[in-house]
C-alpha cells in the first residue's frame, strides 16, 4: 500500500536541536525517528513510500536513498529550489505536499496513509484501515486518548457514537476540552480528498484540510486506539523519548550495541574499564568511545559514538552528542551536548565556543595546544578544592 | 559595562553589569585587589546584571574567590541567570563558591 510521511518541516519548536539536523532526522537511541516510522509501515503493508522533504531535504534523501536498505521503496518530493548552489526550502504545509505529489504524478490511486515524521508509533494501522474502510470515510484520522491535564498541548477531537468527528479544539485548556483524544498527526485518505486541496499554494491538513471537510458535509472519521506515541515535538519532548527508549519502554526496540553489564549497552572499539569507572545504567554508550577512570555516569543516559568522557567527569541523566570531549572537571546534570550547544530540558541553550568553555566541552577530534588561560583556571580550581 | 561597589555595615556588595569577559574580568581584579588593600573582604555579588560571562570571567571570579580567601574573608554569590549558572554548573565552579538566589539572601548569610 501507499504512504506519504510529512519531512518538509524546519521543526521550529525543537530548536537548537534543528539548527543541526532536520526534525526526521533527530535520532532516539542511534536511530532517526524517520527510521523507525519506515519501519513500522513497512511492517504493516506500507511499502510505497513517498516523503516530501524541503528543510535539510539532503539530510533524509541521502540516508533512506531508495529504501531498499528498509525494505520499501521511497521517492521524494522535493519542496524547493537550487540558488547558487545551495537548496532553499519552500514547503507547501502538510495537505499542499499531498497535493504536490498527486498533481506531479497520480500517485495516490487507492486509500493511503499520511504520517508526521516526527513520531515514533506502534499503531495497528491495518485496524484503522479496516475502520476507514466500513465507515466510508473520504478521511480517517488517528486518535490517541491522552491524560486529562495533557489535552492542553494537542488537537483535540469530539466523536459522535459512529466515530463521525462533530468538531476540533486546538490545545484546549483541561477545563474546556471536550475530550480527552488527541489527533496524532496519522491519518488514512481516499483520493477524493485532494477535491478540497488547492494546488500551487501553502495548504495546512489540521487548520484548513478538516475544516473544510466538515464545512463540507464530507464524511470524516475519528479511531481512538491504544499504541505507542513518543513525539518529538519539542526539546523536552525528545528528552523524554530518548529516557524512555534506553529505559527499555518501548516494546521491541531492541537498544544497539552489547550489554556489557546490566543496562548498560555498549558499541564496538570502546575504551572503558568498567571496574575503575562509575556506571549507573540504564547508559546506552556508542562505538569508540573513551571513558577515563573515575568518571562517573549515571543514566539514562546516552554517549555518542566517537566520544571521549576525561577521567574525573560527572555525567547525569545526560544525552551526549558523538564526537564530544568532556573535561575531566566538568559536570553534566540533565544536559544535552548537540551541535556546539549545551542545551538543558527546559530550553536553556548555551553556544558552547560564544562562552570560550572548549576546556569543559568540545570536540573529541579537535586537535591544537592547550589554552593558557583554561590551564590556568584548572589549576586555580583545583587549588581552591584542596583549600575548601 | 560597569562594575558598582557599595560598602554596608560589614558586607560589600559588588555589582557588575553587562558581560563578564575580559574586559571586565580586569576590572573586577582590580577591584577586589582595592577592597582587599582596604580589608572589606566580606563580599557580595550581586550577578542580576550579567547575562553572559566566559572563561576570561570565570577565571577572575575564581581568582578573586583565592585572593579573598587567603585574607579569610569571603565571596558569596547571588542572582545567576539561567545562562549563566548553567556554566557555574558545568564548570563545577558551583561547588566552589557560595550561591544564593537573590542579594538579600546573599547580604543576610553574613550576618
Amino acid at each position: 500500500m501507499k504512504a506519504m510521511i510529512l519531512g518538509a518541516g524546519k521543526g521550529t519548536r525543537v530548536r537548537p536541536i534543528t539548527y543541526t539536523v532536520p526534525k526526521p532526522m533527530i535520532s532516539l537511541a542511534g536511530k532517526p525517528v524517520l527510521e523507525f516510522i519506515i519501519e513500522h509501515l513497512v511492517a504493516q503493508g506500507f511499502d510505497e513510500i513517498v516523503i516530501n522533504t524541503s528543510y535539510m531535504a539532503d539530510s533524509i534523501e541521502g540516508y533512506f536513498r531508495d529504501g531498499s536498505r528498509f525494505g520499501a521503496n521511497i521517492a521524494y518530493s522535493f519542496e524547493g529550489k537550487l540558488v547558487d548552489g545551495e537548496l532553499q526550502g519552500e514547503a507547501l504545509g502538510s495537505a499542499g505536499g499531498m497535493k504536490r505529489i498527486q498533481d506531479f504524478s497520480r500517485f495516490f490511486d487507492d486509500t493511503f496513509a499520511v504520517l508526521c515524521g516526527d513520531a515514533v508509533i506502534d499503531v495497528d494501522l491495518q485496524a484503522a484501515l479496516a475502520f476507514h474502510k466500513s465507515s466510508g470515510a473520504v478521511a480517517t484520522i488517528i486518535l490517541k486518548e491522552v491524560a486529562a491535564d495533557e489535552v492542553s498541548s494537542y488537537g483535540i477531537v469530539e466523536l459522535g457514537d459512529d466515530g463521525r468527528i462533530l468538531r476540533f479544539q486546538e490545545k484546549p485548556r483541561p477545563e474546556e476540552a471536550v475530550s480527552r483524544v488527541a489527533n496524532t498527526g496519522i491519518y488514512l485518505f481516499e483520493p477524493e480528498v485532494f477535491s478540497f486541496i488547492p494546488s500551487g499554494t501553502e495548504y495546512d491538513i489540521g487548520s484548513q484540510l478538516f475544516p473544510a471537510l466538515v464545512a463540507a458535509g464530507a464524511p470524516l472519521y475519528g479511531i481512538a486506539l491504544p499504541f505507542t506515541w513518543l513525539d518529538i515535538g519539542n526539546v523536552r519532548s525528545w528528552w523524554d523519548a530518548t529516557r524512555s527508549i534506553i529505559s527499555g519502554e518501548l516494546d521491541g526496540f531492541q537498544l544497539p550495541g552489547k550489554e556489557l553489564r546490566p543496562g548498560i549497552f555498549c558499541g564496538l572499539n570502546c575504551s572503558i574499564n568498567f571496574d575503575e569507572v562509575d556506571i549507573v545504567p540504564p547508559v546506552l554508550i556508542g562505538g569508540s568511545v573513551c571513558i577515563g577512570n573515575g568518571s562517573r555516569i549515571v543514566g539514562p543516559t546516552v554517549i555518542g559514538s566517537g566520544s571521549v568522557i576525561e577521567s574525573g567527569a560527572e555525567i547525569s541523566e545526560c544525552i551526549i552528542d558523538s564526537y564530544t570531549r568532556v573535561s575531566g572537571v566538568a559536570t553534566l546534570e540533565e544536559k544535552i551536548i548537540f551541535g556546539n550547544r549545551c542545551i538543558s530540558p527546559d530550553g536553556v541553550s548555551i553556544k558552547i565556543a560564544e562562552h570560550d568553555i572548549g576546556w569543559i566541552l568540545g570536540d573529541a577530534r579537535e586537535q591544537g595546544p592547550p589554552n593558557p588561560v583554561h590551564e590556568a583556571l584548572q589549576e586555580l580550581a583545583s587549588e581552591l578544592r584542596s583549600i575548601k | 559595562m560597569s562594575i558598582n561597589v557599595t560598602q554596608e555595615t560589614k558586607v560589600t556588595v559588588i555589582t557588575p553589569a553587562g558581560r563578564f569577559d575580559a574586559l571586565m574580568a580586569k576590572e573586577f581584579k582590580n577591584c577586589i585587589g582595592e577592597l582587599i588593600e582596604k580589608r572589606q573582604i566580606m563580599i557580595a555579588i550581586d550577578m542580576t546584571a550579567i547575562d553572559f560571562i566566559d572563561s576570561s570571567g570565570l577565571g577572575s571570579l575564581v581568582g578573586g574567590l583565592k585572593g579573598i580567601a587567603k585574607e579569610t574573608g569571603e565571596i558569596r554569590i547571588a542572582g545567576l541567570s539561567p545562562e549563566v549558572r548553567t556554566i557555574f554548573e558545568l564548570t563545577r565552579l558551583h561547588r566552589i563558591f557560595d550561591i544564593y538566589e537573590n542579594i538579600e539572601t546573599a547580604r543576610a548569610s553574613f550576618v
